[in-house]
């Protein structure tokens, strides 16, 4: 799970890629890769937590050893249940980087200090600032709603650790959003209702002579 | 081995939103040449012309686009500057995620420097094209 690639023929079997030594060459695309869970039938019907007891059947040894390690077996019977390795938090993973398709780990192996997809919530803000600038503001603030979600989701597996500036993004994201169905209503109704209720639309046009969108 | 959708998917079903996206665009763009936004009100009026009376950063754009549309640059360029500089770097954005979604890498964003440089010149944009001594350069041209 640890390869970016998916079809890399040199990959072992489950079960016996356990070196999970090295980091793995591209941090990004692996972490992103990780990124997707795409819907839990890789993260929970995979077997990754059975990984996890087999891991756990060799402390420190399972480590450094490389090569093919095969759990013995019955061995998952005799180490916690495969939902106790979910309770570790994910910061408490510097050990032992999280087996199965969810090997982010960008802390474990990229060192503090180093936060990949900061730039997600950055890009969310800014992105929400300028839908509420723009005052028609769908066009920034949804993708800045997205943006700020992907953001929050990045910090959640450590990825970030600019959790208030991507909820500022999402926030301001949504405000933009709210601001352009309001502005929206507004000008639709500010042209039906005297249309409808006097017969004839207000002459704007004069009035605002450098108007439009 | 890894299911196969715990990996961004790759060629055409990866690329689907990127393409959803640009075929949105195209039909906005295709709207735009068809029905002109230099007729008064053909597409209302920017709320905050309406409600604040100054013009907002993306006044004119819609004149903007309909010039690029149809090949009047410099028109394009006297209803909206900044929206005649970010279309590039739009087309780009798009072609690079595109491209990424094609060959199923995860799409990454541009860096950071580059949002806040963009905001920066977002909101100076805002406030000098109101300024009456630059609206001839910034501002949108007014409705013939």
């Amino acid at each position: 799970m640890t390869e970016p690639r998916p079809s890399d023929p040199s990959r072992p079997a489950y079960g016996q890629e356990a070196p999970y030594g090295p980091p793995p060459a591209s941090p990004s695309a692996d972490a992103s890769a990780g990124a997707r869970p795409a819907g839990g039938a890789g993260t929970s019907a995979h077997p990754g937590s059975a990984g996890a007891s087999a891991h756990a059947g060799a402390p420190g040894a399972g480590w450094s050893a490389p090569g093919p390690q095969v759990p013995p077996p019955g061995a998952a019977g005799a180490y916690p249940p495969p939902g106790a390795a979910g309770a570790y938090p994910p910061g408490a993973a510097g050990a032992y980087p999280p087996p199965g398709p969810v090997p982010v780990g960008a802390p474990s192996y990229a060192g503090p200090g180093y936060w990949p997809r900061n730039d997600l919530g950055v890009w969310s803000l800014v992105l929400g600032v300028a839908g509420i600038v723009l005052a028609c503001g769908f066009l920034t603030g949804i993708p800045a709603v997205i943006l700020g979600l992907r953001a929050r989701g990045a910090v959640a597996r450590g990825e970030a650790n600019n959790d208030g500036v991507a909820l500022a993004g999402v926030i301001s994201g949504w405000v933009a959003i709210g601001l352009g169905v309001v502005m929206t209503v507004l000008v639709v109704l500010s042209f039906l209702v005297p249309l409808v209720v006097l017969g004839f639309a207000l002459p704007w046009s004069a009035a605002v002579s450098g108007g439009g969108y | 081995m890894r299911a196969p959708e715990s990996r961004p998917r790759a060629g055409l079903r990866g690329a689907l939103v990127p393409l959803a996206v640009a075929g949105v665009a195209a039909s906005a763009a295709v709207l735009l040449a068809v029905r002109s936004p230099y007729q008064p009100l053909s597409y209302g009026i920017c709320p905050s012309v309406l409600l604040l009376g100054v013009s907002c950063p993306g006044c004119g754009g819609l004149r903007a686009t309909h010039d690029l549309v149809t090949g009047d640059l410099a028109g394009a360029w006297q209803a909206n500057p900044l929206w005649v500089l970010v279309v590039p770097l739009l087309v780009l954005a798009w072609a690079s995620w595109t491209r990424r979604r094609w060959r199923g890498l995860p799409s990454g964003v541009p860096p950071a420097w580059l949002a806040w440089t963009l905001l920066v010149v977002v909101l100076l944009f805002a406030v000098l094209r109101n300024v009456p001594a630059l609206t001839p350069y910034l501002g949108p041209a007014p409705l013939p």
